[in-house]
């Protein structure tokens, strides 16, 4: 990225610049963490829920909770969790087998960022119009 | 090959699986047919489901371990980057390990030697 600021310019402007480019390998990283840790978190409580199978009226009601909409937009935000895992996911591993090298932080703001809008949209739109505006 | 350069593989070869599995999950458990139901998956739809083709345990199984495996393995990782995390390397290990296998417990037993889901696996095979 060329930096045509001169010395006046904004410094909220340089940082955040900095962050998009020269550190989004060290952002991405922290993605990665938070993510994951969230993932984990989720997976857990996940089984416990379908562990309910053992005793249907539980397991019902749980399911009869989470249909609710604000379950539903933690639900969405579980999507937005899970792609931006498993898209950095990707870059990391091309990163490893020395694919791409030269275009890691373009793979971030494309691939896992870019793409994962893509995906994220495809899946929200219709979980938001469906398990939030039509929700009976 | 070392011990930790197998680790650092198996989290890459299990994240690659995950991929492959999640979207299966996704579209199994939200836009297969039956699941898109006003009512949503409910105990009944999983029931007849389960007991209708058994791949579905063998591939959400699979899913759950591969799963946590690479979930705990990933905490384990983040931990042994820090000192106190390598100096506390045997009990993250054992605790996280502990952990896993009771949350595997967990998801096994919910299908495996359940007592509403034997049932009606037994009345399809009479009613055959």
């Amino acid at each position: 990225m060329s930096s045509s600021a001169g010395p006046n310019a904004n410094p909220i402007i340089l940082a955040a610049r900095k962050y998009a480019w020269r550190y989004v390998g060290n952002v991405a990283f922290w993605i990665q963490r938070f993510t994951g840790l969230a993932l984990v978190a989720y997976l857990i409580v996940h089984v416990h829920t379908i562990h309910d199978l053992r005793d249907p009226e539980t397991f019902d009601a749980a399911l009869a909770m989470f249909g609710k909409p604000l379950f539903k937009l933690a639900e969405i935000g579980l999507l937005a969790t899970v792609i931006l895992h498993a898209l950095n996911g990707i870059r990391l591993t091309m990163i490893d087998l020395g694919v791409g090298l030269t275009r890691q932080r373009q793979a971030f703001w494309y691939f896992a960022i870019g793409l994962g809008a893509v995906l994220f949209l495809a899946g929200a739109i219709p979980m938001f119009i469906y398990g939030i505006l039509r929700h009976s | 090959m070392t011990g930790r350069a197998i680790n650092w593989y198996l989290q890459r070869i299990t994240g690659a699986a995950l991929l492959v599995l999640l979207v299966m999950h996704f579209w199994v458990e939200h836009f297969s047919a039956e699941a898109r139901t006003p009512t949503g998956l409910t105990f009944e739809i999983i029931q007849r489901r389960f007991f209708n083709n058994h791949w579905f345990v063998a591939v959400d199984l699979s899913f759950l371990f591969i799963a946590l495996y690479h979930g705990l393995n990933g905490v384990r990782n983040i931990l042994l980057d820090y000192t106190w995390g390598v100096r506390m390397k045997k009990p993250i290990t054992a605790m996280l390990l502990l952990l896993g296998v009771f949350v595997a417990y967990w998801g096994v037993t919910a299908f495996i030697g359940n007592p509403h889901l034997q049932q009606i696996s037994t009345t399809i095979t009479a009613n055959r």
